[in-house]
């Protein structure tokens, strides 16, 4: 949808790899995305702003600093949840889903892929 | 963790970023066992979104990360963890121990490097927590790295030299920002300064931008010129690499019911008050461009005594001529220590490797001393400094570790 179409002038090096397009959900759509690029990225691309919801407010939130420093991203990725958006790849067949109502507080560590 | 015995790194480097690259190949060169790790499942870190104009060219992060990875995997000795954040870290008998999302077991390493760089100033007007307002720095995610347009009218708001690098950038791609102008001042913003010092932060950068930006600069600098003049240039701003600059008007808010629809803005006088009424206007991005500041977490947890310097954007480690912390074995490079540009994060990481090679009698005093000689040298090279007195900042930090570590610090 809006992939940005390079003028000639902007150095070959800078430009992003093409990877292949895969095919991903979200909440029960169906999406397009570049293999390996964040869930955060290709849903922008794919013009999705809103990734969920606030637990404190229930007010929209969606990407903000897409480095893994705010954690407004967080989605459910298959049964994983609060994974951050802008750090999952996304891959063939993914399917993420808003995080609404919000999942209890867990402890432990979050991190570990399954 | 081949050798090195009991699975034992001689360093653990915390961030795949320029700084964390660079010492990883460094330590690889002189056959530490090292592992970078990265929470991000693509290295490069801040370099990757990275372009500017040199001359003949382009100076483009994506090419330099892949060098740095490229010598970084030729090295036997050095494994690249992505996707492995580190979340928790401590000091043990001979070393560190840190904990990794991806091992369930501990990692133990002699000596640590942190290279976590440094993190975004919020600009929090009302509603900058709305989906589609973004930092700058995720908007050179999106398009440089990705290639992911940020919007088709896109509004940065911030004076900092990000926005001007994002400009740039955005611009070179063909897709630049509809305009760039400050925050409106509020109690939540005084960390940015009023407008007025914004204003002076931008002109800085002057020198760097068109033909009529440095004697604009020079008629600003002056208070009295300023209330004549600014009030005069039309709101919708001057040309600026495509986009508007309009130091004239400032952002209010950020207004949308889902997402970002538009942005609230008044004029400023020549004094930097807002005046007159308010109006709307269509933004489907915000890029907020507050300004960078070091990531001083783990060093802090981990007992580093800390100093706040504002001429390296807030609290930094006080380290030796290489980097050392006041923790033994406990390093610093890159934006950690103060906020600069890729190429010095580069050097101080090849810098810190050197002396942890050393350490264990794999680097000898010249390497070391050339080691140390390319960080000022890089930083006299800097196209621009993020921060005026970066150099000063850094003299003040060596005064605080000749006295024996000291600054507004914790105590270790």
């Amino acid at each position: 949808m809006s992939r940005i179409v390079h003028p000639p002038s902007y150095p070959a090096a800078a430009r992003p790899p093409r990877g292949r397009t895969v095919r991903f959900w979200f909440d029960d759509r169906a999406y397009e995305g570049v293999e390996g690029e964040p869930l955060a990225a290709a849903l922008w691309a794919a013009g999705v702003r809103d990734l969920g919801r606030t637990e404190a407010t229930g007010a929209p939130r969606g990407l903000y600093c897409a480095i893994g420093h705010c954690f407004e991203c967080r989605v459910r990725v298959g049964d994983r949840p609060d994974r951050r958006a802008c750090l999952e790849p996304v891959r063939e067949g993914l399917r993420a889903y808003r995080q609404a109502p919000p999942p209890p507080l867990a402890s432990g560590d979050r991190g570990a892929p399954a | 963790m081949s050798a090195g015995g009991e699975g034992v790194l001689d360093l653990a480097v915390v961030g795949a970023g320029p700084a964390g690259l660079a010492a990883a190949a460094a330590a690889g060169e002189r056959g530490l066992v090292t592992a970078v790790f990265d929470e991000s499942p693509v290295a490069g870190g801040r370099l990757l979104g990275q372009l500017h104009p040199v001359p003949g060219g382009w100076w483009v992060g994506r090419a330099e990360a892949a060098r740095l990875v490229a010598a970084v995997e030729d090295r036997p000795t050095v494994s690249l963890r992505l996707g492995a954040g580190v979340y928790a870290a401590a000091r043990e008998e001979g070393g560190f121990r840190l904990h990794a999302s991806v091992s369930p077991t501990p990692v133990r390493a002699r000596s640590l490097l942190v290279a976590t760089g440094a993190t975004e100033l919020p600009v929090p007007l009302p509603g900058w927590n709305l989906p589609g307002v973004i930092t700058a720095g995720a908007a050179q995610t999106l398009a440089n790295v990705w290639g992911v347009e940020v919007g088709r009218r896109s509004f940065v708001v911030g004076l900092s030299p990000l926005a001007f690098a994002v400009a740039l950038e955005l611009s070179a791609a063909g897709v630049p920002p509809a305009a760039i102008a400050p925050p409106a001042p509020g109690p939540a913003l005084a960390h940015l300064g009023p407008p007025a010092a914004q204003w002076r932060e931008a002109l800085r950068l002057a020198r760097l931008g068109p033909v009529w930006a440095r004697p604009g600069a020079a008629l600003l600098a002056s208070p009295a010129l300023r209330r004549a003049l600014l009030p005069r240039l039309p709101r919708s701003g001057l040309p600026l690499l495509g986009s508007r600059l309009r130091l004239n008007v400032a952002v209010e808010a950020v207004v949308g019911r889902e997402s970002a629809e538009g942005v609230r803005l008044r004029r400023l006088d020549g004094d930097g008050r807002p005046v007159g009424p308010a109006w709307h206007e269509a933004a489907d991005a915000v890029l907020l461009a507050g300004g960078l500041r070091p990531v001083p977490d783990l060093l802090r947890a981990l007992g580093a005594r800390m100093a706040t310097v504002e001429e390296l954007g807030g609290e930094v480690p006080v380290v030796d001529p290489d980097g050392a912390t006041t923790v033994p074995g406990l390093y610093a490079a890159g934006n950690a220590l103060g906020v600069e540009g890729a190429a010095v994060a580069m050097a101080q990481g090849r810098r810190a490797a050197l002396a942890v090679a050393a350490r264990l009698g794999r680097a000898d005093g010249r390497a070391q001393a050339e080691a140390r000689a390319a960080v000022e040298r890089a930083r006299a090279d800097a196209p621009f400094a993020f921060h005026a007195g970066v150099a000063e900042g850094h003299r003040r930090i060596a005064a605080l570790w000749q006295e024996g570590g000291g600054g507004d610090g914790r105590a270790v």
